[in-house]
């Protein structure tokens, strides 16, 4: 058996699916190219839909669950979702280009075409936070993006936003791990001795073995900052708020915090 | 410098480096180049400040 995954893995399949179980889109329809050719003959084929159907939104997920979990190894295809609107169908605004595997991962090639709007694109990728940061490859990149996408047509960013943070994922590896790893919420959401044993997983034993030491270094460290910025514990209180209320948030500025030297 | 002598500033410093590291094993080394940022090069110190301040 064979599975659908994103053609780019950072979205990872079960981000779609929490991606429309947030935003209650119950209907997707996966075709083969992504092609809107009126030539029936020529055009693209549909490969699975339940736009037919008066799924709910349980329903449609689950029944995309099982489309996505059995498929010819080497497809690709195009995942268009929609939301549910009274009893119907509304647009399609989102794609997700994707393909079936064995399982094995291989690297993002050609991430499908962004579509969105370029305020929508601002808003997802915090630009507020990449304006004044002195990473002049980053905001290159950023800038690139941006005007891939200018033109193409109102809709939600994900895809956009997946690219970028592609992009930048060799400035954010911590980020990128969490992001691939199978159950991300036991590195995100860990309690203390959690983190510990993550820290020493990815650490050398002396290291994990001098935490305490560390945090008393860091309580110094810490105060001398306040010594010089008291306006620092009320800034870091804020990012602990945020770890808190909007994990996505915190990893975006801890990656870009991990971006500076 | 003088680390501060204010006992309230001290735990209040404790009580958000508890919070950070409780889901976070990152952080301390993420604070502590904060901590070396601010001293050895102001400038993109500043710069963290500027993504700190970013956040909603």
């Amino acid at each position: 058996m064979s599975t659908w995954i994103p053609d780019n893995p950072i979205v990872g399949i079960e981000r779609i699916l929490n991606w429309m179980q947030d935003r209650k889109c119950a209907y997707f329809t996966i075709y083969d190219s992504d092609r809107e050719d009126s030539d029936s003959s020529k055009g693209r084929k549909k490969i699975a839909t339940n736009t037919d159907t008066t799924d709910d939104l349980e329903t449609g997920i689950r029944r995309l669950k099982g489309v996505l979990n059995d498929y010819v190894e080497g497809l690709t295809g195009y995942l268009w979702v929609k939301p549910a609107k009274e009893g119907k169908a509304g647009g399609f605004y989102t794609c997700f280009k994707i393909y079936s595997t064995n399982g094995v991962s291989r690297e993002p090639v050609n991430p499908i075409a962004s579509i969105g709007s370029i305020d929508d694109l601002k808003n997802q990728i915090r630009s507020e936070i990449l304006k004044d940061i002195e990473h002049d490859n980053l905001k290159k990149e950023v800038l690139e993006l941006k005007e891939q996408n200018k033109n193409l047509q109102p809709g939600i960013m994900e895809n956009v936003v997946n690219d970028i943070w592609g992009t930048i994922k060799p400035f954010a590896p911590v980020i990128a791990k969490q992001m691939f790893l199978a159950n991300p919420a036991s590195v995100i959401s860990g309690n203390r001795s959690d983190a510990k044993s993550t820290d020493t997983d990815n650490h050398t034993d002396d290291k994990g073995s001098n935490e305490e030491e560390k945090a008393h270094k860091l309580q110094l460290a810490l105060e001398r900052l306040y010594a010089k910025d008291p306006e620092i514990v009320g800034k870091l209180e804020k990012l602990a708020d945020l770890q808190e209320n909007d994990p996505d948030t915190y990893e975006q500025a801890t990656s870009m915090l991990d971006t500076l030297s | 410098m003088m680390v501060t002598d204010n006992t309230e500033v001290k735990e209040k410093i404790s009580v958000v480096i508890d919070r950070l590291y409780s889901n976070d094993p990152y952080i301390l080394d993420r604070l502590e180049k904060l901590a070396d940022l601010q001293v050895n090069k102001p400038k993109v110190y500043q710069n963290a400040i500027k993504i700190l301040n970013a956040m909603k």
